[in-house]
């Protein structure tokens, strides 16, 4: 899961970027609007916590013009403009929820997870496929019901490829969801990445479609 | 007020004119009556000089050097016995003829004779004791070498009742035209002074809040003044709104600070993080407050502004369902589309945002809005179908910072803010249970509104 931090205080930013990595998200900053808009609209993202003040350019105009290109990664308004006029135009503008500063981070991670979650089609916190299951808010994956040792970025794959089940997924698209955007891109990190996953849960699960990407079965 | 004695210019106006009016009009009559007076005077004089003439005319000597008067008119003023139009002519000391008025059958000099050859008029006591004007002359007949001394008298007092006869009237005609310039002043002033009563309730208008800025007709030099006045509401507009922007930039500013604070307090051990955690959460309670106040405070144009109830509601309720999406809430109104609240479109926002937030959070399925007319205004309530609140605690409810469940998200101002705003409008909120389920708490707000018919 890769996440979008759009806030100009560069500790806020820090803290909230600290509290998804340990979520398990791979997290960009960014501290200007240009930079978001540009960003937002080149990467790809499954959510993006979004400031409405900010340096060069209005955070709700990035997201009008986000969603006006057809972007459609969950994004949660998270500022300190509390009044009910301002929460409509921002959800009106496209956000998906809005979260008032000062806010807990608790409030914020439980958010963001049930946004994925929804974003993907699930209704509650816990994927399962077939005997593997993973649950999103305590980050913890079972197989068979024995508790899987996952690194973060292990968990990442896992938790990516169990909310698209029975889809292939290419390389590229995951490259883009579980790395941040400064990581030098090697086309074998990925497959070293699946084998060391495959290992733990046994080699049915993930398949390999050759030249097209990987597959996570939902019947096994 | 610059002066500590107040005048009203009406008043003063009235005042300085009708002293003006007496003044002018008592000269005006004093020199009216002194110039009838002088005119009576003459008329009385060239009516004695008449008299004398034909009595100097008709005056002949005979051959034998007796004194003769042929032809004398005989007017009726002089027939009249002692009405004071006496004549004498008077020869050697005697009295050789007399007007019939004077009635004596031995005549003597009504005064003794004065050595003055032209026309005199004296003033005199006659017979009677009536105060007389008289003609006096004394001729000298040189053929003959004989003088005649001619008198001839009228009473004092035709010429003053005459002279009072028309001072009267001429002070009732002035009394009459005092009134009518009184009046057409009067009546004058009231017009003139309209346009000030308009433009006072102009201001008074703007003051209650009905409008944001005059748009009277008013004659010119008023006009200035209400162009002055638009002028300087606007400036003071401009003033407010920067105070209130600065006011929310700040609490804007303190609010990252503070968010950064808290989560990094969260990190450390609770002991550290103990009095860093509180403190922050008072900031954070009193920057929400006063930022709240200051947008609440001292608006123009907030009673006359209308807000329609059942777009707010929509708008409000789509917010509403994308922040409790995670918990499947249905959230449903029922609202007529042209009921309109008479306020501010913010103030009700922030009345029934933090009202149905607070139902939602508290809301296990349903929550239901109603809106409808009644004889005081609009009554909107809001029900959920949540745990409620015991009788003995909704009292409390509405104290600042007040938080009946320590869980859940929320500084507790949201309730103190909305009866905050209800209070200015002169409205009343109040809790009863709701009707969706046995626990639940219904909220009704009653608001100043009404219900457009269209046509």
């Amino acid at each position: 899961m890769r996440a979008l931090v759009v806030e100009d205080n560069t500790q806020a930013a820090e803290q909230i970027s600290h509290a998804l990595t340990e979520h398990g998200f791979a997290v960009d900053q960014c501290h200007d609007g240009e930079e978001a808009w540009f960003i937002g609209d080149t990467e790809e993202y499954d959510i993006a916590i979004l400031d409405i003040g900010l340096p060069k350019r209005d955070g709700l105009s990035v997201l009008s013009d986000w969603r006006r290109n057809g972007n459609k990664m969950p994004v949660i308004i998270l500022t300190a403009r509390d009044t009910w006029r301002e929460r409509v135009t921002g959800l009106r503008a496209g956000a998906d929820d809005y979260l008032i500063k000062p806010f807990e981070m608790e409030e914020l991670l439980a958010r963001v997870e049930a946004l994925v979650r929804r974003s993907n089609g699930h209704a509650s916190s816990v994927l399962s496929a077939g005997s593997l299951q993973l649950d999103t808010a305590t980050q913890r994956a079972t197989l068979a019901g024995t508790h899987l040792d996952l690194s973060a970025l292990e968990y990442r794959l896992l938790a990516y490829l169990m909310n698209r089940q029975n889809q292939v997924v290419s390389k590229a698209t995951l490259t883009e969801h579980l790395y941040q955007m400064d990581f030098e891109h090697n086309s074998n990190v990925i497959e070293v990445l699946v084998n060391r996953v495959r290992k733990k849960l046994g080699t049915t699960h993930i398949q390999t479609r050759r030249g097209q990407g990987y597959l996570l079965n939902a019947d096994e | 007020m610059p002066t500590n004695k107040t005048y009203s210019l009406r008043g003063r106006l009235i005042q300085r004119m009708i002293i003006f009016m007496i003044i002018a009009l008592s000269v005006l009559s004093v020199a009216l009556v002194m110039l009838f007076d002088s005119y009576i005077e003459r008329r009385f004089d060239r009516t004695l000089t008449n008299k004398s003439n034909s009595l100097l005319a008709a005056t002949q000597f005979t051959s034998s050097g007796e004194l003769q008067l042929d032809h004398i008119s005989a007017a009726a003023r002089f027939q009249e016995p002692f009405s004071g139009w006496y004549w004498q002519v008077i020869h050697q000391g005697e009295v050789k003829q007399q007007s019939a008025s004077l009635y004596a059958d031995a005549p003597y000099p009504l005064i003794t004779e004065h050595n003055n050859p032209q026309l005199t008029f004296i003033e005199f006591e006659g017979p009677t004791g009536l105060a007389l004007r008289g003609a006096i002359r004394r001729v000298h007949f040189q053929a003959i070498d004989q003088t005649v001394f001619i008198i001839v008298s009228g009473p004092k007092d035709d010429i003053h009742s005459d002279v009072i006869a028309f001072a009267t009237r001429l002070i009732v005609a002035f009394a009459l035209l005092g009134l009518v310039f009184a009046s057409l002043l009067l009546w004058q002033l009231k017009k003139m002074l309209h346009p000030i009563k308009e433009l006072q309730r102009g201001i008074r208008a703007i003051r209650d809040g009905q409008q944001d800025s005059l748009t009277l007709s008013l004659p010119n030099e008023l006009d200035e003044v209400q162009t002055e006045l638009n002028h300087l509401l606007q400036n003071n507009k401009e003033i407010l709104e920067r105070a209130r922007l600065q006011a929310s930039n700040l609490a804007h500013a303190l609010k990252n600070p503070i968010s950064v604070l808290k989560n990094h307090a969260n990190q450390l051990p609770q002991s550290d993080a103990k009095i860093i955690l509180e403190q922050a959460e008072k900031l954070s309670q009193s920057t929400h407050s006063h930022l709240a106040r200051a947008r609440l405070a001292g608006s123009f144009e907030k009673l006359a502004a209308r807000t329609n109830v059942a777009d707010t509601l929509s708008e409000l309720i789509f917010s509403l369902e994308l922040l409790y999406k995670q918990k499947g809430l249905k959230i449903n109104f029922s609202c007529h589309p042209h009921l309109q609240f008479n306020g501010d479109n913010h103030d009700l926002d922030e009345v029934l945002g933090n009202l149905i937030d607070n139902a939602c959070k508290w809301a296990t399925q349903r929550v239901f809005i109603k809106a409808t007319h009644v004889e005081r205004g609009i009554e909107i309530c809001i029900e959920d179908d949540g745990p409620g609140i015991p009788i003995t605690e909704r009292q409390t409810v509405f104290a600042p910072g007040k938080r009946l469940d320590e869980t859940t998200q929320g500084s507790g101002l949201g309730l103190n803010i909305v009866q905050d705003i209800v209070l200015l409008y002169g409205g009343t909120i109040s809790l009863h249970d709701s009707t969706l389920s046995k626990t639940g708490l219904a909220i009704t707000l009653l608001l100043p509104g009404t219900q457009i018919i269209m046509d």
